[in-house]
């Protein structure tokens, strides 16, 4: 026989980001109404949990609590056993108030009844008020296991411990911390195994759950490195020649190589919205950097590009960072083939890898442009932050760290600092790029080598979702 | 391990199905998402995502089709199989032929070095090939042996010949794909199946010569001594006369063989000696080897590598059936007005005005006001205001309720400083609402730039505030900030707000 779904009643505070949590649990941005404001919720509202078909949890999301201190003294003058608290409860949901004053935590308190548990959603940013006491107190009189949930953990005001010891205090010892504004997937985990201890025997089902949920990072994980890798294999081998002594021709044909970069890194970002589901409108709602499909900021830009020459391939990006636009593109190799182009200086464009065939384009005067290597690291990178962003649902900065803070470490994005061989062997092969050549027929070739820069391409860059922001308050949760 | 929880196993021909489909669908670069075969593979929702993408491709219109044709290819693999099978009995039978001399004596150490030295022999190859230390990658693509070669050249020979379809392209891709996967496994086994076949051939015909023929068997030396000859042959007669319960060849027997050749009673025992020497040192290793990667053929299906291209734009799709809506429960929210209990706001006393507080941030009380409340106080000739106290819990709030209705003459009003950090509940306007019953109740907002620190909207909360004060006839004083520069509400008047009080 089948397993009843565990029903469980989201409640909490009006405005303390129920609705948020329902959210990032269901992995659907655009579930419910959320807003900064209060009482944005007004009914309950029902989702379900599956893995593989099968009904997990029923999580019910419900309207704020907001009235507690008047409705804990409605419910001492109805009186009857002061042991009983369900059977009060029962008596005020049959009364006439439950229609008017406190409909609304009837509503609470009927779907709270019907539930297995509830998640208590608390702003720890809050302090300990004497209304949150009143809420508790209110719901532990339904008899049901309440598991404490911290919001916005990761604050700067976040005041945990004070919330810690309060719960303590009315007997909750069993307490979850989950940022909706940083999400992890350990931090759900936790959420999940609490929960467990909680019921104790709805155990095999969670576990099922929580399995489910690390696997389908995991996937994502390894799905979104191979996109990535795709582009960057892609971007690598990516060229356009000019003539050697034609100014203008060059400029176009870099011009042209900038454009093929851009619509295939928004092709890229296109593909990673799509596989962890989220749809134009939950960009606009998750704060991602995203506008028009593109990232804000642009790719080429010179100070990021500056930044990045000093960090890849040390000699010739040092000389890059100095003004000299030199053979980046050899990633610090420069088989002697250290070409000055004066019309690519800072385009983040340079000159092909000195290959057989480059030199009998030599021979006819003309030259094959690449994107150089700071420019693909940069591309790298803030794809890597993308995706970041995209596990912790919501959230990114897309410049590099050092820009953002002075202070932080950089955080090296390919493996030993420097280019994989991947990426060569990308550079030295432009007729498996799908931008040189959309139907190219080296399919097998391309996958050959994006899987193999999947799998050496930092995914801490990626997961590192322990890094601590201060994102505070934000109007999108209520 | 990551690859292993991520990419899940099926069957060989869903394998080539899909992946099939995969390359037709890049190459054409078109992926149908909404069509009956995706929606099917969302309903039904198998437990993987390995299996819901080949649920798919089976579903797809060209599936039938195809997959008529990887059946072919497949049968061409079997029949590359039999081939092969057959060579190999017939190459044995034919090595064995070869030592069976027209003078009914029987060289026996040429007829082990032929019938067991070369499969011996392309067996240490084979070993070497297979674990001679190289790179992963190498050695996936490597030392599959001559017949395993021949096998795999055989059935894409065959699964050209037989494959009429126009996805015959993408089809030979994805077997290519499969071959550079796991070809080494299943050349392997049609290399030891191969030789198998070899040694069955060869000692099937020996049998049959040894039971309708007769033989006798000699074994020359011609630069070994006897002595080292002698133990030779014992030492390898040892093992097979211990398995099979026959009695190991005598001094004098193994003497007569080096000597001239067996005497006519010793016959069986050499015919013995040589096909259980054939089926223990040739036979049987190869068997074992064969079975080892037949079943390791059977029981590791392929896995479904699903963050391959192609794969990944299903991925949204198949991977979205997690999340179920139940729905709204219950009524229709009601009006907000019919949750609130609003009382008429006061006339105005001639008391001094009181202040309290209302679950404000800083613990020092009574707050410092601004100079702009100080002074419009001041205007009013009402002086500053009393500070009563904090309002932070029910007690607090009914000792506050109780001083101030027992206050003769009743205050001009009540300033409650409220901070922006909370969001203004039914609760806090329900009690408010009580006290404006008793004076008029003034709001005083601070804290703004404490919210605007956490990252908060100032602004949108301040709406709330004054839709708060708007519903439960309250008046906002002032949006003032100890900490910052003070915050003008903008669009106050439209809001049915009035700038400072009194004036009703």
């Amino acid at each position: 026989m089948p397993e009843s779904p565990l029903s469980l009643a989201v409640v909490g505070h009006t405005n303390t980001g129920k609705t948020s949590l329902m959210r990032t649990l269901t992995r659907d941005a655009g579930f419910g109404e959320v807003s900064g404001s209060p009482s944005t919720t007004r009914q309950v509202e029902g989702v379900a949990l599956q893995v593989d078909g099968r009904r997990i949890v029923d999580l019910y999301d419900t309207p704020g609590l907001e009235d507690a201190g008047r409705l804990i003294e409605v419910l001492d003058q109805i009186g009857g056993e002061r042991h009983d608290g369900p059977s009060r409860i029962e008596s005020f949901l049959s009364s006439p108030q439950a229609d008017q004053l406190f409909e609304q935590e009837a509503r609470v308190l009927r779907q709270l009844l019907a539930s297995a548990a509830a998640l208590y959603i608390i702003d720890a940013r809050e302090p300990v008020l004497g209304k949150y006491q009143d809420e508790l107190a209110i719901l532990t009189m339904c008899a049901r296991p309440v598991l404490p949930v911290l919001n916005f953990t990761a604050s700067s005001s976040a005041r945990s411990e004070q919330w810690r010891e309060a719960l303590a205090r009315v007997n909750l010892h069993a307490v979850a911390e989950f940022d909706t504004v940083v999400f992890s997937v350990e931090a759900e985990t936790k959420l999940w195994q609490r929960l467990i201890n909680l019921l104790d025997q709805r155990g095999d089902a969670l576990q099922d759950l929580i399995a489910h949920r690390n696997q389908q990072a995991l996937f994502q994980q390894a799905a979104a490195m191979r996109i990535v890798s795709e582009l960057l294999i892609d971007v690598a081998g990516c060229e356009r020649t000019a003539d050697k002594d034609d100014a203008a021709a060059q400029q176009q044909a870099s011009q042209a190589l900038q454009r093929a970069v851009r619509s295939a890194e928004q092709d890229t970002i296109k593909q990673l919205l799509d596989l962890f589901h989220f749809t134009p409108s939950d960009v606009a709602l998750l704060e991602l950097p995203i506008q028009d499909g593109q990232l804000r900021g642009d790719l080429f830009d010179q100070q990021v590009l500056q930044y990045y020459a000093l960090r890849v391939g040390r000699g010739a990006g040092a000389g890059a960072a100095a003004g000299a636009a030199v053979d980046v593109a050899t990633g610090g190799l420069s088989l002697g083939a250290g070409t000055v182009i004066g019309t690519l200086l800072g385009t983040g464009i340079g000159t092909g890898l000195a290959s057989g065939r480059n030199l009998v384009d030599k021979a006819r005067g003309r030259i094959r442009l690449q994107i150089d290597d700071p420019t693909l690291t940069y591309l790298a990178g803030r794809q890597l932050r993308l995706i970041r962003a995209l596990q912790q649902r919501g959230h990114a900065s897309l410049t590099p760290e050092q820009l953002d803070n002075e202070e932080s470490e950089p955080t090296s994005i390919w493996p030993k600092d420097r280019l994989p061989n991947a990426v060569f062997k990308a550079r030295l092969k432009p007729a498996i790029s799908r931008l040189n050549n959309e139907t190219s027929l080296q399919n097998a070739a391309r996958e050959r080598l994006a899987a193999e820069l999947a799998q050496v391409i930092n995914p801490e860059q990626a997961t590192n979702t322990n890094r601590q922001v201060d994102n505070g308050s934000s109007p999108r949760l209520a | 391990m990551e690859r292993r929880s991520t990419n899940h196993r099926v069957r060989l021909p869903d394998w080539l199905l899909a992946e099939t489909t995969r390359r037709a669908e890049l190459k054409s670069g078109e992926f149908v998402l909404d069509d009956a075969a995706t929606r099917a593979a969302v309903a039904l929702s198998p437990a993987t995502i390995s299996d819901r993408i080949v649920l798919r491709a089976r579903r797809k219109d060209a599936s039938s089709e195809l997959q008529q044709t990887i059946a072919e290819a497949l049968g061409g693999l079997r029949w590359a199989f039999g081939i092969l099978l057959l060579l190999g009995l017939l190459a044995g039978a034919g090595a064995a032929q070869s030592v069976l001399a027209a003078d009914g004596i029987i060289r026996l150490s040429w007829a082990l070095m032929t019938l067991l030295g070369l499969p011996t022999l392309m067996l240490l190859i084979w070993l070497l090939m297979t674990f001679w230390p190289r790179s992963r990658q190498r050695r996936r693509q490597a030392g599959s042996g001559l017949p395993g070669r021949l096998f795999w050249w055989l059935s894409t020979l065959l699964a050209r010949r037989l494959s009429t379809h126009p996805a015959k392209q993408q089809l030979a891709g994805s077997l290519a794909e499969y071959g550079r996967l796991y070809g080494r496994r299943l050349a392997s086994l049609a290399t030891h199946a191969f030789w198998s076949a070899f040694l069955l051939g060869a000692i099937g015909l020996l049998w049959a010569a040894f039971v309708g023929l007769r033989f006798d068997f000699s074994w020359g030396t011609t630069i070994l001594s006897s002595d080292r000859l002698q133990a030779l042959i014992l030492m390898l007669g040892y093992l097979p006369a211990w398995l099979s319960g026959q009695d190991l060849p005598s001094q004098a027997q193994v003497l007569a063989l080096l000597d001239q050749q067996s005497s006519a009673a010793d016959r069986s025992t050499w015919a013995w000696y040589l096909i259980a020497a054939l089926v223990l040192y040739g036979l049987l290793p190869r068997m074992m080897l064969m079975l080892g990667f037949g079943l390791a053929q059977r029981n590791n299906q392929p896995r479904l590598d699903v963050s391959a291209p192609g794969y990944l734009q299903l991925l949204p799709v198949l991977s979205s059936s997690e999340a179920k809506p139940l729905g709204l429960q219950g009524e229709p929210a009601p009006n907000l007005d019919r949750l609130s209990q609003i009382h008429e706001r006061a006339e105005a006393g001639d008391g001094q005005a009181v202040m309290i507080g209302i679950e404000l941030e800083q613990k020092d009380w009574p707050p410092q006001l601004s100079e702009a409340v100080k002074a419009q106080l001041m205007n009013d000739e009402q002086g500053l205001p009393l500070a009563l106290g904090r309002a932070d819990d029910r007690t607090a709030r009914h000792q506050l309720y109780d001083a101030i209705a027992v206050l003769d003459p009743t205050p001009r009003r009540i300033i409650a400083v409220c901070s922006l950090l909370r969001s203004p509940d039914r609760g806090i306007g329900h009690w408010l609402s009580s006290l404006n019953a008793l004076a008029p109740v003034d709001l005083v907002l601070v804290d703004a730039s404490l919210l605007d620190a956490r990252g908060g909207d100032c602004k949108s909360r301040q709406q709330d505030w004054a839709a708060l004060a708007d519903r439960f006839k309250l008046v906002i004083l002032e949006y003032h900030d100890e900490h910052g520069p003070e915050v003008e509400l903008e669009n106050g008047p439209e809001n049915g707000l009035e700038h400072g009080s009194g004036k009703r």
